[in-house]
């Protein structure tokens, strides 16, 4: 697969999902090298539409619809673990009975590369986060800051097609933010995919977002619409 | 507030009722003098010999019985061994040792002296392999046998083994049920008959008998269990198993006591004073009519079918189906010493468990 | 967050105490009368003899671990990944695969005979094999015995990773670990401790199984080193001396897993990473509600598969009417002395395990060591046998407590100690995933540390302590050995009752009393799991 192919746009083409007692509706498109914001009050669904296009949760046969694009590939119904897709999660979910180069590393290793060549791709990154000495250190002894950088890295070193990030930065102090703001910045320029971003922060919003997708919520018909 | 007060009177009230209670059970208390005795599980069992001799002997004497059960005839010796270390000796009488147990029971049992019970010259000659001063008094005893299915033995197509040596035929592989020598009183005896049948060749047998056992249980009962529910056709039991199986229903007799040429083995159980207890006078004198009692001709009748033995005297009336068992020409009585036991043990172990080829 | 100190102080005094009364003080008596009657008689110890002894008890475990691993293991993942948790179908297992525990060995040979018998039901059927009376037949036993045991405890790791690691397990998904990667990397790290000490104590209950192996195992060369014990204290004059030597190798055969399990875990540093509370359960694609429904009924039949052989035994009890007055009229007390005897075993072992928790828990951070050494003194009486431990409570104790007299107390409490490393390896988990930070929440909201600990933590140790409880409740009416230490003509307790009534020739009232038995300790267990979980 090409660089130029990797790096294709996502489309959320017509999408609906029931959930509970209301449906959500997608339909937006983001660009590589975009970094879009998903707006939206506490549970208009935001997080719930970054786990469809995971693939963490998938859409019912016979009550939804919709695709899901990435570049012209339909990954509608591919299974998460092919869909090429970075996720930072909420509560960064680092594998505690890894060390912190194995977590970063674990992507690559499931594809098969070998642990020399795994760590030279990884050390650059980590190196630029500033985890460089920490790399052999058990993730349990990280701070909060390092854990989310650990996260980051783990997301984009493998060159994934898509990132994903649900709400990255609501663990941290306000300072720490806006230095991991400008690194999540800094890594995405190097590795430019769509990126779409879960968070509650206007100053993530102004900082990183480059485009808003909002959610238009309408009471009548609990239709939540994320549109951009 | 009145109702306050009345839950005041009220609980002074308990006290009081426990205090009137206090007369009820004064008037319950034994003022009987006690013979204590140790006996084995069985004994004192629902449907044992003890529920119907015990209260005979209470009102002949004037006292009550307090019967402590131990558990089996070995867990005796354990008990009064520990009765001995602890300087507390309880029992006055124990009942239930065989004569393989007697040897580790001897330091723990008061001697008869010059004094024998009356009724002793009666017991069976054969029952009297320990001297009489030694104060073992043989109470009933029983004959080792292989008891046979005869319903089993047709349907495998098996003759009736006549000696010994007949089990080791290549038919009887994995026919017979045994009990394991190190756990159980029949298993331990079945293994002394045979060192007594063939002497020096008997870790020979043992070792051609490893595959023709079908299990060891580790007692009697798990043996004979097996047995019932058809496992295998021959289980080392008593002679006196098919006397049950005859009052119990089986009018055709399947369940037959098979005789060996070489003679059978027999425990003979036994009771004793203990020592310790009996510096009264009163108490030796009850005591020692209690060992009387044992053999009084009443008792011995009644212990035949409670406790499914011989009488160890002679002429007492038996029902009919003690009196059709097969009468083996030679009687085993073994003796044995604590240290030879545990030596043949462990040579019976080294014999068995560490030749070599699979079963 | 500070525990109250006294409350610290209690649970130390109340492990220490049963440490040195329950184990201290009886092996010590033991000790000291092998050392006292070593001079007067010299014993001649046959080490061949112990070795193939200790082989033939070694190999027989290991082959019943291995098979109840190999079955158990694949059993509880599957289950613990179908099924979730509080479901209807979760409870249903788990109380399935907790049953065989409550099974007396007796029943379980019986029912091992009524199967693979010469006449038994497969033999009936034109089955005939040779396996009953050999190895393979004890193995199968613990394997029937065992591997639901085993299934339970990964099945309940399976789901607290569900719980806890929701997020590690979709990390992973998401960056292309295929199934068997996310069971490498994210499942067995969580799991892999819980199977090995259920699998040391399964070890362990193998190495001490008497009864199944005299009856199962056709004699030597299949043998084990309780067999040996029993006869030196048997036929020798009290040889605590020769007992002795195999105690230590069972202790040592016993103990050394335990060892190495805890050294290894030691070394390892596995923090608990974040300790969230409890996600709401998200919507999942499960597939269609029937493929679920066939999964779900899927895990319940293979739960009760360890369960089918005690159907026999329900056939034969309703074809033969046993019930009658005399039969209830002769159980009535020892069915009362026995429910006492389980409750009070339940109530001690729970009270005490619960303690031992707590000093673990509060002794972690800065003693480790003693930690370590704690874990250890506790995993003791599972490498005891029952028959040393008596023993030694006679000799130690014997001069306050009349084992002639019979005492419930010294029953319950030797109960107590046998049991005691069951519960304490069902509540240990526990300890180790105190949310610290939601009692620190309950006290910066006013909540003294009583009510923060009944608050936050009590419903995460309820329904563990209860089924522990009932677990050991249920052990209690099937066991043999503790009891017959210190029974009388007035305590005698149900299993006892069964042993009797086979003496006297009434194997078919046994088989009905082997049933009931089966009932009670089984529907204990099915009771309390059925309305905690």
């Amino acid at each position: 697969m090409s660089t130029q192919n990797r790096l294709s746009g996502l489309k959320v083409d017509s999408l609906r999902k029931r959930i509970g007692t209301f449906t959500l509706s997608a339909d937006f498109e983001v660009l590589r090298g975009e970094r879009a914001a998903l707006i939206g009050p506490s549970g208009s669904g935001k997080t719930s539409l970054l786990r469809l296009i995971a693939g963490l949760d998938l859409l019912e046969a016979t009550e939804d619809s919709g695709t899901i694009l990435l570049g012209s590939e339909d990954i509608t119904f591919t299974v998460p673990e092919r869909r090429q897709v970075g996720f930072v999660f909420q509560e960064q979910a680092l594998f505690p009975s890894l060390n912190v180069m194995d977590n970063a590393t674990f992507a690559l290793r499931m594809r098969g590369l070998h642990e020399a060549e795994r760590n030279a791709q990884v050390m650059p990154w980590l190196e630029r986060v500033g985890l460089r000495d920490k790399a052999q250190a058990s993730v349990g002894i990280l701070s909060g800051g390092e854990r989310q950088r650990v996260a980051f890295v783990r997301a984009v070193v493998w060159k994934p097609r898509v990132l994903l990030l649900d709400e990255p930065f609501s663990a941290l102090d306000a300072s720490l933010r806006d230095v991991l703001r400008r690194e999540l910045v800094e890594l995405h320029r190097l590795w430019p995919v769509p990126l779409l971003l879960v968070s509650h922060d206007e100053k993530d919003l102004d900082s990183v977002a480059t485009r808003r997708i909002r959610c238009e919520w309408d009471l009548k018909t609990e239709v939540r619409r994320f549109v951009g | 507030m009145p109702a306050k007060g009345g839950l005041v009177k009220f609980r002074s009230a308990i006290p009081l009722y426990f205090l009137s209670l206090i007369p009820l059970g004064w008037a319950g208390v034994d003022l009987r003098p006690e013979l204590i005795l140790y006996t084995y599980d069985s004994f004192v069992a629902k449907g044992g010999p003890g529920a119907e001799i015990l209260p005979r002997f209470e009102k002949l004497c004037a006292c009550k019985v307090r019967a402590l059960s131990a558990g089996s005839g070995a867990q005796l010796i354990a008990r009064l061994e520990l009765d001995y270390e602890r300087a507390k000796p309880t029992a006055q009488v124990v009942l239930g040792l065989d004569q393989h147990l007697w040897d580790r029971a001897k330091s723990y049992i008061e001697p008869w002296g010059e004094w024998r019970p009356k009724g002793y010259s009666g017991i069976l000659p054969e029952l009297k392999a320990i001297p009489a001063k030694e104060g073992f008094l043989p109470f009933d005893y029983g004959i080792f046998a292989m008891m046979a299915d005869r319903e089993a033995l047709q349907e495998l197509k098996l003759s009736v083994p006549e000696k010994l040596g007949d089990l080791l035929k290549g038919e009887w592989k994995r026919n017979i049920i045994l009990e394991d020598p190190r756990t159980s009183t029949p298993g331990l005896a079945f293994l002394l008959y045979t060192q007594e049948v063939f002497g020096k060749n008997v870790w020979d047998f043992w070792t051609a008998l490893r595959t023709q056992w079908l299990t060891l249980a580790p007692g009697w009962d798990g043996a004979y269990g097996l047995f019932l529910k058809k496992e295998a056709p021959l289980v080392w039991s008593y002679t006196t198993s098919q006397a049950y199986h005859a009052e119990h229903g089986d009018k055709v007799g399947r369940y037959q006591a098979i005789l060996f040429q070489e003679g059978q083995p027999i425990q003979i159980e036994g009771a004793a004073l203990v020592k310790g207890n009996l510096s009264d006078p009163a108490a030796r004198a009850r005591a020692q009519a209690f060992l009387e009692f044992l053999i009084s001709t009443e008792v011995q009748g009644l212990l035949s079918k409670t406790n499914w033995m011989l009488p160890s005297v002679r002429g007492v009336a038996l029902p009919a189906s003690f009196k059709a068992l097969p009468q083996p020409k030679k009687l085993f009585q073994i003796r044995t010493r604590a240290e030879q036991v545990k030596q043949v043990l462990r040579d019976w172990d080294r014999a068995v468990s560490q030749a070599k080829g699979s079963r | 967050m500070r525990v109250p100190r006294v409350l610290g102080w209690i649970a130390f005094v109340w492990a220490m105490g049963f440490v040195a009364f329950c184990l201290g003080a009886p092996l010590g008596a033991l000790l000291l009368r092998v050392f006292m009657s070593s001079g007067s008689h010299p014993e001649f110890v046959d080490l061949v003899g112990v070795w193939t002894v200790v082989q033939a008890t070694v190999q027989q475990a290991f082959w019943s671990v291995f098979f109840s691993v190999g079955l158990g293991f694949p059993l509880g993942l599957w289950v613990g990944t179908q099924v979730s948790c509080g479901s209807r179908t979760g409870r249903a297992c788990e109380i399935l695969l907790g049953l065989p525990y409550g099974v007396p060995t007796v029943v379980a040979g019986l029912t091992g005979v009524l199967w693979l018998g010469r006449s038994g039901i497969l033999a009936g059927l034109g089955f005939h094999s040779d396996w009953l009376y050999s190895l393979k037949a004890v193995i199968l036993a613990h394997v029937f015995f065992n591997a639901p045991w085993i299934a339970l405890a990964v099945a309940q790791a399976r789901w607290r990773v569900a719980q806890d690691s929701d997020a590690q397990l979709e990390a992973a998904r998401t960056l292309g670990a295929s199934y068997g990667s996310r069971l490498r990397f994210v499942i067995w790290p969580s799991i892999r401790w819980p199977l090995a000490s259920q699998s040391v104590q399964v070890f362990n209950l193998c190495t001490m199984s008497f009864a199944l192996v005299l009856l199962l195992g056709g004699g030597p060369p299949v043998d084990t080193l309780e067999t040996a014990i029993y006869s030196h204290m048997r036929f020798s004059s009290l040889d605590v001396g020769g007992a002795a030597v195999f105690a230590l190798a069972e202790l040592l055969i016993n103990l050394v897993p335990w060892g190495l399990i805890l050294y290894f875990r030691g070394r390892e540093s596995h923090p608990v990473l974040i300790l969230r509370g409890n996600k709401p359960d998200r919507f999942k694609n499960r597939g269609s509600r029937a493929s679920q429904n066939l999964m779900s009924l899927g895990c319940i039949g293979a739960c009760l598969v360890a369960l089918l052989p005690y159907s026999a035994l329900v056939w034969i009890f309703f074809k033969q009417r046993y019930f009658n007055s005399d039969f209830a009229s002769e159980i009535f007390r020892p069915l009362v002395l026995s429910l006492g005897l389980a409750l009070g075993a339940s109530v001690l072992v729970t009270t005490l395990s619960i303690a031992a928790v707590m000093v673990g828990a509060l002794t972690a951070k800065n003693h480790p060591r003693f930690q370590g050494i704690l874990n250890l003194a506790l995993a003791l009486p599972s490498g005891v046998s029952v028959l040393v431990l008596g023993l030694g409570f006679w000799l130690a104790y014997g001069r306050w407590l009349d084992p002639f007299d019979g005492s419930f107390l010294a029953m319950v409490v030797l109960q107590a100690t046998l049991f005691f490393p069951l519960s304490f390896r069902m509540l240990w988990p526990l300890a180790e995933a105190v949310q610290l930070p939601l009692l620190e929440a309950a006290l910066t909201l006013g909540a003294s540390p009583g009510r923060a600990f009944w608050l936050v933590e009590w419903p995460r140790w309820r329904g563990p302590i209860l089924s522990s409880a009932a677990v050991v409740a249920g052990a209690s009416l099937g066991e043999v050995a503790a009891v017959s230490l210190f029974y009388s003509e007035k305590l005698i307790p149900l299993p006892l009752l069964l042993t009797r009534w086979m003496a006297q020739y009434r194997f078919d009232q046994a088989q009905g009393l082997a049933f009931l038995i089966l009932i009670l300790s089984a529907g204990t267990i099915a009771m309390v799991k059925g309305r905690v979980s």
